[in-house]
């Protein structure tokens, strides 16, 4: 069943055409990645979803029409976490930043403070309570963006390169956080990025360029389609390259995504 | 200016001018706003001198930030005392409304620094919650007016930005029409980052009817004590006959 519905959807900055009769639907509880070169239309995509602009189309989230007077409902059901988290801040202290949005939706001090609690400890964020989010890093900035969408309990999770900025242990550790929310609370996951290797993470991988949708389907299936890939900009992460070449000899016999899985299979 | 002197922006801290309620505080500020606005004496002016240098104390944030900041607008003190000097001929009335200008920074200063925005639009929003029944947008005028202060305090940090990025484009800085130029930059993007701000607070539902406040602070005797010396002073300027 489908949680969200874009069909025929038309928008353009003046003169240029960034979609023209554009379709996509995701399913209820799915990790859906949308992976495109710069200039694909993926933060524009994002900003038609949080209603940031208007486009004539027909727009429906959690069966609800996406319009002026369903914006605020749909909303409280949807997370977002934007590429630049400074457009999102709104407080002077993560704490603020943290208990905002539960604020404003009247929310009890009590149970903003119990989520305050888990989440921040969750992404590890706990001793950046009392700092102001425009003086962190940029990998601390997107880990509290990424909580205060985490602090609403949203049913979809909507991320336009929201892991661009941190480093690469402490992302597979917060993509280990996602896949767990994905799988056990049943968010579903609406991943924006043109980095690849977070795409492993997801069901379902779409390759969108120049407002099209080139290639969509399940991981292997889209990486059969490596040139295709390379002909529109984006990298092929190194453990989907050496499976196909090892594929190639004969050495494997279907693409393997765990690097030390990939080495034993070698030594094998 | 460096980022030691936040101008009118939120210091964090704990200090009882940092734990106020929100309500309350903003009765201080306005009270203490008005009283500044009716004394017409040395002696009233002396009096609500000690009165913000003891908040000061009490906000434990570095006296010499407090310094520092209101003496960054000498210009604008200079430009108030010569315009009503030229309009009064009056030494006397010229200094006490610098003097009045120079207090009302500062008390500016101490709300901004230890209150924070989404605080002082809820503190506005309270105070004038009766408003609404009359159909006043009164979370929105809250809204604006949080903002309004955050468009202030960016226009400094904007016009840092500015000049960075003027020296690392190798502009010199003894060019005569430089602060022109950084003046002319700064207040487009400094409204465009409030206004923005603004949008950033509606997109996470504020504005909402049954708004909580998660840093609701009890009303102490400290609160209750700074809404009433104002009411004093006023007492003591208005029916003593000091003004």
């Amino acid at each position: 069943m489908d949680i969200l519905n874009i069909s025929n959807l038309t928008f353009r900055y003046k003169n240029k055409f960034i979609f023209d009769n554009f379709n996509l639907s995701v399913e209820r509880g799915s990790w859906t990645t949308i992976a495109g070169p710069n200039g694909a239309g993926k933060t524009t995509l994002v900003k038609l979803l949080a209603g940031l602009e208007k486009s004539y189309s027909n727009i429906t989230i959690l069966d609800k029409t996406l319009n002026k007077k369903n914006l605020l409902n749909i909303r409280k059901e949807v997370g977002f976490v934007f590429d630049n988290p400074d457009n999102f801040f709104a407080c002077e202290t993560v704490l603020d930043e943290l208990a905002f949005s539960l604020e404003n939706l009247g929310e009890s001090p009590k149970t903003i403070k119990k989520k305050i609690d888990e989440i921040s400890k969750l992404l590890k964020i706990d001793g950046l309570l009392n700092e102001n989010p425009y003086d962190l890093s940029g990998g601390e900035k997107q880990k509290v963006a990424l909580a205060c969408a985490l602090m609403l309990e949203p049913r979809i999770l909507i991320l336009d390169d929201a892991l661009l900025m941190i480093d690469i242990n402490e992302k597979k550790q917060i993509l280990n956080i996602l896949k767990d929310y994905n799988k056990n609370k049943k968010v579903t996951i609406l991943s924006f990025t043109h980095n690849l290797d977070e795409a492993i993470y997801s069901d379902r991988l779409v390759i969108l360029n120049r407002g099209i949708i080139t290639i969509d389907g399940s991981f292997p299936k889209v990486f059969s389609e490596e040139m295709v890939m390379r002909k529109i900009g984006l990298e092929v992460p190194f453990e989907i390259e050496l499976s196909q070449k090892l594929r190639v000899y004969n050495i494997i016999d279907e693409l393997e995504l765990d690097p030390e899985r990939l080495v034993s299979l070698i030594w094998k | 200016m460096n980022s030691k002197y936040p101008f009118f922006k939120y210091v964090t801290g704990d200090s009882k001018m940092h734990l106020m309620n929100s309500k309350t505080k903003i009765l201080w500020f306005m009270m203490t706003f008005i009283t500044i606005l009716l004394v017409k004496d040395y002696l009233s002016i002396a009096i609500i001198s000690l009165f913000l240098i003891s908040l000061m104390l009490i906000s434990k944030i570095n006296f010499l930030t407090y310094l520092s900041n209101s003496i960054c607008l000498f210009v604008f003190y200079l430009l108030i005392f010569s315009i009503t000097f030229s309009i009064t001929f009056n030494l006397n009335i010229a200094i006490m409304i610098t003097l009045k200008v120079f207090l009302i920074i500062i008390l500016f200063l101490i709300l901004t620094f230890t209150t924070s925005l989404s605080e002082i639009a809820w503190g506005f929003e309270c105070c004038f919650s009766k408003l609404k029944k009359i159909n006043i947008p009164v979370s929105k005028i809250s809204l604006r007016i949080a903002m309004d202060l955050k468009f202030i305090s960016s226009m400094f940090e904007q016009s840092k930005m500015i000049k960075k990025s003027m020296a690392y484009r190798g502009i010199s800085n003894k060019n005569i029409f430089k602060p022109l130029f950084i003046f002319s930059k700064v207040i487009p993007l400094s409204y465009r980052l409030s206004r923005k701000m603004e949008k950033i607070m509606r997109l996470r539902f504020y504005g909402n009817k049954k708004r909580t406040n998660y840093r609701e602070n009890k009303i102490t005797i400290f609160d209750k004590s700074l809404v009433v010396i104002p009411f004093i002073i006023l007492y003591f300027v208005i029916w003593l006959g000091w003004c």
